[in-house]
């Protein structure tokens, strides 16, 4: 029996939003444009739900919707840059708040540089190795949702675990 | 034995990829096990700090260009923009202001269609010019020049057109006018 498409949004709501959001915010370099992300996709799921009556797997399809507005937001104009450029870095800011007791095993300044490293990557490499390593999708998957050939997704993800990698072998 | 593998070839192994000769020597190959299983490690740790909440709001992104070159891309674009305004602008005003520009030798294009009218009508305006005094004489030469020169003009391109056809007649007809030049200068000579 089909659920009730108001019980079926908030079940996914419930299941996926901090996914999402904490998704645009590696994607994205700015905690509000992540949040504004996670609230687009799920008005767009408000209305998929409403409007699609073939069964789904709306995980994989939150995520694809999450990287596509992800991806618009980033080219949504010069002001996003000129916005994003006026973000300073400081030291020891990037990770102030408290991380997962993983992360925390890792060390405060070897967190740093991989999040330093990751944002220096290409788009395309952040959003192949995220989706690859950090939500854990088979490379064809990936492929497909990106729109991409998957000796594509190779190369983007050898080029992101190389970067990534030269950051973490810095001082051990 | 064959080569150590190469990072590429690691990482297609740990994607599931990579050629079978590739995992045979992974599984004979200490120093290559060795690399696989750090490959694994740190692909684990990027793995979880990213994961980990909160992701940082404070790193710059690679797409971020400096303040500095947006602000001059702005500031040159205003530069510019507003040059071809004012440049524009200007243009209009001194078109405007500006008395009638001046032919050869001074002479303005409203006296030489008097000089011409002047001279179909009955005498050319220099032979009067020419008796007023030597500055009058000079610009009454200018004048004469002027309307030799667009006489010449004239019957230059009409016989052209008409060359284009065929050579008649309008030759004749077009030193006629000029002939008439010459009247009133014999006092002057003299």
């Amino acid at each position: 029996m089909a659920l009730h498409p108001n019980t079926q949004y908030e079940e996914l709501y419930a299941a996926h939003y901090a996914r999402i959001v904490r998704l645009g915010r590696m994607l994205l370099a700015n905690p509000d444009d992540a949040e504004e992300v996670g609230q687009e996709v799920f008005l767009k799921l408000f209305q998929a739900c409403r409007t699609e009556t073939r069964p789904m797997q709306w995980g994989p399809w939150l995520t694809r919707v999450a990287v596509n507005a992800c991806r618009d937001r980033r080219r949504s104009g010069w002001w996003k840059l000129w916005r994003e450029s006026s973000v300073e870095l400081q030291e020891g800011s990037i990770t102030s708040a408290e991380p997962s007791p993983e992360a925390q095993a890792v060390g405060r300044e070897r967190r740093d540089r991989i999040w330093r490293s990751f944002r220096r990557l290409a788009a395309r490499q952040q959003e192949v190795f995220v989706l690859r390593h950090v939500e854990g999708w088979s490379t064809e998957a990936v492929a497909q949702a990106l729109g991409l050939s998957p000796g594509s997704v190779k190369r983007h993800l050898f080029r992101a675990i190389r970067h990534l990698r030269a950051a973490l072998e810095v001082n051990g | 034995m064959r080569r150590c593998l190469g990072d590429k070839a690691l990482v297609l192994l740990h994607e599931g990829d990579g050629r079978p000769e590739d995992r045979s020597h992974l599984e004979g190959c200490a120093r290559c096990a060795d690399r696989y299983r750090r490959l694994t490690d740190d692909l684990r740790v990027i793995g979880v700090v990213l994961a980990s909440d909160p992701a940082p709001a404070a790193v710059p992104s690679r797409a971020a260009w400096p303040r500095w070159a947006a602000a001059a891309a702005v500031t040159v674009a205003l530069v510019i923009g507003l040059n071809l305004l004012f440049a524009r602008e200007w243009g209009r005003v001194a078109w405007r202001t500006s008395p009638e520009p001046a032919g050869a030798g001074g002479v303005t294009t409203e006296e030489l269609i008097a000089a011409v009218e002047a001279m179909t009508a009955g005498e050319p305006p220099w032979v009067e010019l020419a008796g007023t005094g030597a500055a009058s004489g000079r610009r009454a030469s200018t004048l004469q020049a002027s309307v030799a020169d667009l006489y010449a003009t004239v019957a230059g391109e009409e016989a052209c057109e008409s060359l284009a056809a065929s050579l008649g007649d309008e030759c004749d007809q077009l030193s006629a006018p000029a002939d008439t030049l010459g009247a009133g200068f014999e006092d002057l000579d003299s």
